[in-house]
């Protein structure tokens, strides 16, 4: 065992690693980064723009929907109070409520304003679908990075749970661009990108945050 | 017997998260005192899962770098054995997936050999069989079961085990109470069997 653990050590200086200040500082670059990025897409596309529904409506829907996805995304990266991240009931929760939450806040919101839930024909919800892709891309991205190999106990709910919080970064985002909020469209444009990016979050989580 | 074992158990982990705390802030010699603290522990597990002191040393190895690169994500408080328990018993897993196959070809050649050896005593032929039998039922369980025992074995408290292994103690002890199931039936089993 003494050599092992000459080995251990050895090999441990050999390859230094960041103290928590040092990986504090990454956290922060590698997640601003990726506002960054997604802003900057949300930018090239239009933008925010209230448009099309009353200035109130506009927000009162984005109000919602930046505490939910803030929320998500908070309780999705962060661990908790241990190294093994959140009980698989929390992931789960997280994954199911958040678009619930997303989608009736907009359906309901818009309900009380007059006209604001009728069906727009020529908006069935691809556009919106395509901004979603796009923009929550990053946001994954950056933190699967940025829990690669520490070894969850659920890396692919973890995986899930933070690919719901990047669709619904990315659904804020859509939310400041769209007026629409018939329920079709909210199914096929802001709902399904983010049950889609749940979706690659599990299958990427397993992959990258159990350490093999 | 049990509270002790639980006490020294509780020990060792505090020595353990106070040393990784150290070594999360930057303090790059408690490294030692954290292999000090989980090496043992995880070599014991590693050794009685695959029965090979290499492998063991090589979970032991994987686990301690995991631990090193990922120490900058050191949660403040947060206790560090059911996190070492963790990546090694995916490390273990693994290599038992991979050695499960060998270790059955590996079990019936050596009783082959046995069989025709007159010489040897009944009580070593039938000490000989049960630990056969224990280590064939042990490598059918399933992997969850495993660490359990593996785990109770090494000394870790119940709440230790669940939240290594991300459930709840009820679970736990389930799982225990499962494993045991199963490795005395298999044991009634071959006492059935013998003449």
């Amino acid at each position: 065992m003494n050599t092992l653990r000459d080995r251990v050590l050895a090999a441990a200086a050999a390859a230094p690693s960041q103290p928590r200040a040092a990986a504090l500082r990454q956290r922060w670059l590698v997640l601003s980064a990726a506002t960054a990025v997604s802003l900057a897409i949300f930018v090239l596309a239009g933008g925010a723009r209230p448009t099309g529904r009353p200035v109130e409506l506009w927000l009162a829907t984005s109000a919602g929907a930046i505490a939910v996805a803030v929320t998500a995304a908070a309780l999705a990266f962060r661990r908790g109070s241990s190294m093994l991240g959140r009980p698989a009931l929390h992931l789960v929760g997280l994954a199911v409520l958040t678009p619930l939450l997303l989608f009736a806040w907009k359906l309901g919101v818009s309900s009380l304003f007059p006209e604001m839930t009728r069906w727009w024909p020529d908006r069935a919800g691809f556009r919106c679908l395509s901004l979603s892709a796009v923009t929550g891309i990053a946001p994954i991205a950056a933190m699967l990075y940025l829990w690669r190999g520490t070894s969850p106990a659920h890396p692919r709910l973890t995986g899930m749970a933070m690919g719901t919080a990047a669709g619904a970064l990315a659904w804020t985002l859509v939310d400041f661009w769209c007026p629409v909020a018939h329920a079709h469209h909210l199914l096929l444009g802001h709902v399904l990108p983010l049950v889609g990016f749940a979706a690659l979050g599990a299958a990427a989580g397993g992959l990258l945050a159990a350490r093999r | 017997m049990d509270d002790s074992r639980d006490d020294d158990a509780a020990d060792v982990a505090d020595a353990a998260d106070e040393a990784m705390e150290r070594y999360a802030g930057g303090d790059d010699l408690a490294f030692s005192e954290v292999y000090d603290a989980v090496a043992p522990r995880v070599f014991a597990i590693a050794v009685r899962s695959l029965g090979d002191r290499t492998l063991a040393e090589d979970v032991v190895q994987q686990t301690l770098l995991n631990i090193h690169r990922a120490r900058g994500s050191f949660v403040p408080g947060a206790p560090l054995m059911p996190w070492a328990y963790a990546i090694a018993r995916r490390l273990v897993v693994d290599a038992v997936r991979q050695r499960r196959r060998e270790l059955r070809v590996a079990i019936g050649e050596v009783r082959e050999e046995e069989q025709p050896r007159p010489a040897t005593p009944h009580e070593e032929l039938m000490a000989y069989q049960t630990a056969g039998s224990l280590r064939v039922a042990m490598a059918e369980l399933p992997g969850s079961q495993q660490m359990v025992l593996q785990l109770r074995q090494e000394g870790a408290t119940l709440s230790t085990m669940a939240t290594s292994l991300g459930t709840t103690v009820t679970a736990v002890k389930l799982r225990l109470h499962r494993a045991m199931s199963t490795l005395r039936s298999a044991l009634a089993g071959q006492s059935e069997e013998r003449p």
